[in-house]
């Protein structure tokens, strides 16, 4: 559609009366879904921006504290660890993640019982993230299923699970757990482009990587442009597998293994004598909503294309 | 256009009651906190009451028992709702417009979160009534040694114990009988107990890769409690520069190199080593009173379970740390009479005797036999006693959570030796705090 024909749509309706009544119906309609959404979400959210620069338990009324609570995030070598884990989580699994699912993708498009193996391997990604974190831990620790197959090849035990490599099998297990979603979302993406795309270019004699580079690729960027953000989203809130898999007996995991929304639980309401320290918790919060949004403008940047039509 | 207008204003009441809406949360959250409570009953006929425990805890059991025999002896309806171990976490937000519960219960650390914010009565009239059908009062059964640890900053007493825990060098006195008698006396002596167990077949200890206690329960023998603190509370962080922190690390650090620890523990948690320690693996498993109840399903047949203090030090100490899980009555319950009436009636030892049989664990009154499991535990608690891990967990959380555990846990597994040990939480004390200010 151009944006020639768009205008002159829009001129078209600005003079039907049918129109004019839906623009009127459409805030009313509106109005709900926005009032419920400021209500459970924007007030919060303000207000946890407003309590960021306070002292706060969560229970007494939020003192003034100015910036305090961000100088001390500068300072704070578990906050530290929290936001560069969080990044690690952002941009190394996503990376691999997304090569993954490419992979996943191009070799079940070809592939006959692809409907089984996409569902099997998106499996994970309904199960919970405690029972995951359960079999994960299961399958690594020193006296699990893979030293066991390892034994049976008179090799190992690997302490996979030392705690310099703990949050590394936290990496792989996320890539794991989120790659069949995001296979499920390109492969629709990639199931829109017409078949005949490929077989002329068949014809024209193309490798497959030149199929993928110049029909793929660029028929399914607007896909994965939101997949790149629903990714983006998603990382900040990676929680309970970790608690799960890092923490026990109500300990937190040490803060080597902390993202950002671990910062914010052991700052408040987490561990055996939680702290409640809502001011520098939302400080957190906030420091993170803002690397988020800057990811997000800047992925929508350079995944902004004019979408193309088939 | 009728229809349109009525739309119109639609959206306006909506918009309206949206913005009101909003507006009355703010209100909300600028209330004072418990001003809103409503004066308190002096003759209540029930109570409401969030436990810790789930219902099909063995603890749980005990207290539906003791409510039901409160219930029929004085009429008095007690609502229990089972909220779990983050009780207290559920609780406080109630505590703005009145607390929900009239009574809770948690370990003393849990509980300080309502200390620090004044928000727990003074239970002095409760210690000072007579337990019904006993002639001794609430404080007289608890000894007096306990007490201490059971008062609020204004020196009054916050808490109703009613169960008692501790930590232990955890063994299988079938294999070890005469240890409990004679525990060793020096470090060397621990060193000697440990090459005994190796010579039985035996790895000497089960420790998991996320341990806390080796290192602490170490540093507090050499340093004693007070110095154990001073590694918090000491801005300058020259309380790490005592050679006996260093002595502390390098001794932990040796049962490591040694080999006296079971393989693959730093990859481990709790309850596997736990598990691998009762299935024999290993002989020594230093850990917390729970530990029989919590391990039996994997013990070998014929296990007894039983512990012993770890020696003394450099300090000479050889107190024993203590932690109580109690009731407490939050300021603004409204039903706080009753409440304190079914704390009397479960301080009975016809009812709490149930903590021992029952939930196998300990008690505060000194006249309910402990689990024979529990025995040594018992009378190590006799002596004298301190505050559990120092009380770091609960004065210096942040620190404890941000700086300590992970330096114990890098020593304890190999990461770091005894020195790095020393210079990193030197410098990691002296950075919280100059973060914290």
């Amino acid at each position: 559609m151009t944006s020639a024909t768009l205008g002159v749509r829009r001129g078209r309706a600005k003079g039907s009366p049918l129109a004019r009544r839906r623009r009127r119906v459409f805030g009313p309609f509106l109005a709900p879904a926005l009032i419920l959404y400021t209500i459970m979400f924007m007030v919060p959210t303000a207000y946890s921006f407003y309590a960021s620069f306070t002292s706060w338990d969560g229970f007494s009324n939020p003192r003034w504290k100015g910036t305090l609570n961000y100088d001390h995030l500068r300072h704070d070598p578990a906050f530290k660890d929290a936001f560069f884990n969080t990044l690690k989580l952002l941009f190394g699994c996503g990376i691999f993640l997304f090569i993954l699912s490419f992979a996943f993708m191009l070799m079940l498009r070809e592939m006959k019982g692809r409907r089984f193996i996409q569902g099997f391997i998106f499996l994970p990604h309904i199960v919970s993230g405690v029972a995951l974190a359960a079999f994960w831990d299961f399958l690594l620790n020193h006296d699990g299923m893979l030293n066991k197959g390892l034994h049976s090849f008179g090799l190992g035990p690997v302490d996979w699970l030392k705690p310099q490599w703990q949050f590394n099998a936290i990496l792989i297990a996320i890539v794991w757990i989120n790659t069949g979603y995001y296979v499920t979302i390109l492969m629709a993406g990639v199931d829109r482009i017409p078949p005949y795309y490929y077989e002329e270019a068949k014809l024209a004699g193309t490798n497959s990587w030149q199929r993928f580079r110049h029909i793929t690729l660029p028929m399914s960027w607007d896909v994965i442009g939101t997949a790149a953000v629903l990714w983006t989203i998603g990382t900040v809130k990676i929680f309970e597998f970790i608690l799960a898999f890092s923490g026990s007996q109500g300990n937190l995991p040490t803060t080597n293994q902390w993202t950002s929304a671990m910062y914010v639980y052991g700052e408040t309401i987490g561990g055996t004598s939680p702290i409640y320290d809502f001011g520098r918790a939302c400080a957190g919060a906030v420091v993170t909503l803002v690397a988020v949004v800057l990811v997000v403008v800047v992925l929508r940047r350079v995944t902004s294309r004019d979408r193309l039509e088939l | 256009m009728r229809t349109s207008k009525n739309v119109y204003r639609a959206g306006v009441i909506a918009a309206a009651v949206a913005v009101s809406a909003a507006s009355l949360s703010a209100c909300g959250s600028s209330s004072k906190p418990g001003s809103s409570a409503a004066a308190k009953d002096s003759n209540s006929t029930s109570f409401t009451y969030w436990s810790m425990w789930q219902q099909n805890e063995p603890q749980a059991q005990v207290i539906k028992k003791a409510a039901a025999d409160f219930t029929a002896s004085t009429g008095i309806k007690v609502n229990i709702q089972w909220q779990g171990r983050d009780v207290i976490t559920k609780l406080t937000p109630t505590l703005r417009t009145g607390s929900s519960a009239d009574l809770v219960d948690q370990s003393v650390n849990a509980l300080g979160a309502l200390v620090a914010k004044n928000e727990t009565t003074d239970l002095s009239s409760l210690y000072s009534t007579t337990i019904p059908g006993e002639s001794q009062t609430v404080g007289q059964v608890i000894p007096d040694s306990y007490k201490p640890f059971l008062n609020d900053q204004n020196g009054k007493p916050f808490i109703a114990p009613y169960e008692v825990s501790s930590e232990g060098l955890w063994f299988d006195a079938s294999k070890f009988p005469d240890l409990a008698a004679n525990p060793p006396k020096s470090w060397d002596d621990l060193l000697a107990l440990f090459d005994k167990a190796r010579g039985m077949g035996m790895t000497p200890l089960a420790v998991p890769g996320d341990d806390k206690y080796w290192v602490l329960l170490v540093l507090q023998r050499e340093l004693g409690t007070d110095g154990l603190k001073k590694l918090a509370s000491d801005k300058t962080g020259a309380a790490w520069d005592d050679p006996k922190v260093l002595k502390a690390a390098q001794l932990v650090q040796a049962l490591r190199d040694k080999g006296d620890i079971l393989k693959g523990y730093e990859s481990s948690k709790s309850i596997d080593e736990e598990g691998d320690w009762a299935k024999g693996q290993a002989a020594f498993y230093l850990s917390g009173t729970w530990v029989p109840s919590e391990a039996a399903p994997n013990a070998t047949a014929g296990f007894k379970f039983d512990s012993i203090q770890l020696p003394a030090l450099d300090s000479g100490n050889t107190d024993t740390g203590i932690n109580f899980f109690g009731f407490a009555v939050p300021k603004s319950a409204k039903h706080a009479d009753a409440a304190e009436k079914f704390v009397a009636f479960f301080m009975k030892k016809e009812e709490l005797s149930g903590i021992s049989t029952q939930a196998l664990n300990l008690t505060p009154r000194t006249d309910i036999t402990p689990p024979a499991q529990l025995a040594s535990m018992s009378k190590a608690l006799t002596g004298t006693v301190y505050a559990d891990q120092a009380h770091l967990s609960v004065d210096y959380a942040d620190w404890t959570n941000k700086m300590l555990n992970p330096e114990m846990i890098r020593l304890i597994t190999g990461q770091d030796d005894a020195a790095k040990f020393v210079s990193n939480g030197k410098q990691g004390t002296i950075d919280y705090w100059k973060s914290a200010s």
